[in-house]
């Protein structure tokens, strides 16, 4: 296999930019209809985003993750001193 | 509001403050190990697990303040209130992206603070202290906004005088010098069970009884327009003119921006025992962003119900103090004050490794052992407090709201050391070092010409006027400047003699490249 498996697929970060378009650009939602349990459309829609970003963040995150014999083992921490610069 | 002696709220505040007390003690036994080492101290020997790292960050950037101010702001000027709900969305995908690079190398280099990083980097020991004194000054005012949110609580329960204050602040001092960040850690899991039974109880609760959301909402677009803003300007629903947008999502942008660059957000994460630790809770944290948005609702609730604070800060307790029975005022001022305690006890920790690896080890004994390190961060964890302390007691609160204003203002001017840094080490030292001073003087000079009322600030470009977060402005004089100069510094040569003590490989926690590891992998670390 050639290089580890995040890297392959690092274009699947591209999805993590559509929370910013969606929130950052207001007039999209600055807007009170249609409302949701009379909750303004400006109110539920922040946190419908909420959830959506989760869905978004737990799907790059296990679509980029490397294949199970790729990954690190979880290393017991071995606390360096500053000049112990090198690698573990 | 008049606000009467409730005994029955104090002494179930007092009850649950001796707890968190006791279990702040009792942390230094947690996970047992030698408590002389900055690393065990200071970082909780970097062990922690998904679940302990999403108390500990979501404590830590969630804090009591944000309790208290969000719905204030929001019963104030309405819509521009919510920002903080954009704001702390977009903020994990950040996270995601970005901080497992910064703890893989901080991991690998045994840096403590983001100004270790910078020092490895750019091997300059004046930017590191650059750095390290921006994050200094962020942090102090963040202390001492946590005690006014105390001071807030108590007030509501009838508590005056600032002895109440004083005594809550030395029994945190005390265990945070005998725990380190075991402490916070520990305290954080019962302090955000009592906030989210705490606003689930008030959103079920108060809806209800204030007459449903289509009310609590036809309340606040009525009475919005007769509410003004530090400014003067009218409240409103929905932000409607093209300055208001801009207003709002800068404002999300930059604080977004703004938030894992703080000394303590960064001691957080790198308590997290691995890269995945992070990357997976930058997925499950937006769960206190829900909680967020529920909080900042209780601002039009308070419309709804007709509350009338004294002082914008009163506009949630004053909504508790009219619907809950008084045991459970105890329980949710308990919640906010202990809300308090865990980011007030990591921001001074996080204050204290700064000043002690990018200051004390920097200049003044550049060969301090292990245990000095520990023992100068212990003691300096006790001076930031006493500093925060008489901060609130001598001066006005507005004082200490409008520094930290200014705060997220400065710590912006280190994102092109620090999160840059991690990608690239193009910029030159020195470079860095005037766009931040740019960036500084700018921002300040912003927040001074608006009298500290606003953090937006308009700019006039081509015959345009656009209203954005003035850390976003000073952000962008800066990275010109420091790209600029950097391309001026390297046509003349000027040598940039700093040694970049990391390698490529250091930022990538997976030791994929190399093949599989020998170990035999673990099932699901955490």
């Amino acid at each position: 296999m050639n290089g580890n498996g995040r890297a392959r697929r690092r274009w699947l970060y591209l999805y993590l930019l559509v929370p910013f378009v969606a929130l950052l650009w207001v007039p999209f939602y600055a807007k009170e209809d249609p409302k949701l349990w009379g909750i303004p459309f400006f109110y539920w829609y922040q946190f419908a985003w909420v959830i959506i970003t989760v869905l978004l963040l737990a799907f790059v995150y296990v679509a980029t993750r490397p294949p199970r014999e790729y990954r690190a083992p979880s290393p017991e921490y071995r606390a360096p001193s500053r000049q112990g610069g090198e690698p573990l | 509001m008049k606000h009467d002696t409730h005994v029955a709220a104090i002494v179930i505040f007092c009850l649950l403050f001796g707890f968190v007390t006791v279990l702040g003690f009792v942390a230094s036994r947690w996970r047992r190990a030698r408590l002389d080492h900055i690393n065990e101290w200071g970082l909780g020997g970097r062990r922690f697990g998904n679940i302990v790292t999403w108390f500990l960050l979501g404590g830590d950037a969630y804090t009591a303040y944000t309790f208290i101010a969000v719905p204030a702001l929001v019963f104030g000027a309405g819509a521009l209130g919510f920002f903080a709900l954009p704001y702390t969305i977009i903020l994990y995908p950040i996270v995601f992206l970005i901080m497992p690079r910064l703890w893989s190398v901080a991991h690998r280099h045994g840096y403590v603070t983001p100004a270790d990083f910078v020092r490895g980097r750019y091997g300059s020991g004046t930017l590191a202290s650059t750095v390290a004194l921006t994050g200094l000054l962020a942090t102090m005012p963040y202390i001492a906004l946590q005690l006014v949110g105390i001071k807030v609580v108590l007030g509501a329960m009838g508590v005056q005088g600032d002895w109440p204050l004083i005594i809550a602040f030395a029994v945190l001092a005390a265990y945070t010098y005998n725990s380190g960040l075991r402490a916070p850690a520990l305290i954080a899991l019962v302090k955000d069970t009592l906030i989210y039974v705490t606003i689930i109880v008030a959103i079920v609760y108060i809806t209800g009884k204030v007459g449903g959301f289509g009310h609590i909402f036809n309340a606040a677009k009525e009475q919005l327009p007769n509410h003004t803003t530090a400014t003067g300007k009218p409240g409103a629903l929905i932000p409607g003119t093209h300055q208001a947008q801009t207003a709002f999502a800068t404002l999300a942008f930059g604080s977004a921006m703004a938030l894992f660059l703080y000394p303590h957000m960064v001691t957080g994460t790198l308590s997290a025992k691995s890269a995945d630790v992070v990357r997976r809770n930058s997925i499950v944290l937006p769960a206190y962003t829900f909680l967020l948005g529920l909080i900042a609702l209780l601002g039009y609730m308070a419309i709804a119900a007709g509350i009338k604070p004294s002082d914008p800060n009163f506009t949630v307790p004053d909504l508790f103090l009219k619907y809950f029975p008084p045991w459970f005022e105890g329980v949710a001022f308990a919640a906010i004050a202990i809300g308090a305690l865990v980011p007030a006890a990591i921001m001074s920790i996080a204050a204290a490794n700064l000043f002690t690896r990018n200051i004390y080890k920097e200049y003044l004994k550049p060969d301090a052992s292990d245990r000095t390190e520990a023992n100068v961060a212990k003691i300096m964890s006790l001076f930031v407090k006493v500093g925060a302390l008489l901060f609130v007691i001598l001066l006005p609160t507005d004082f200490s709201i409008n520094l930290q204003l200014l705060g997220g203002v400065w710590i912006l001017q280190t994102l092109p050391a620090i999160v840059i840094g991690l990608y690239t080490r193009f910029f030159h030292k020195w470079a860095l070092i005037a766009g931040w001073a740019a960036g500084m003087s700018l921002g300040t000079w912003m927040a001074v010409d608006l009298e500290f009322k606003s953090s937006v600030h308009n700019v006039t470009i081509g015959g345009t006027t656009i209203a954005a977060y003035s850390g976003l402005w000073a952000l962008a004089l800066n990275l010109v400047v420091t790209a600029v100069l950097t391309v001026v510094f390297r046509v003349v040569g000027a040598r940039d003699r700093g040694e970049d003590e990391t390698r490529a490989e250091d930022y990538e926690e997976v030791a994929a490249a190399a093949g599989p590891p020998e170990r035999e992998p673990e099932a699901v670390p955490g």
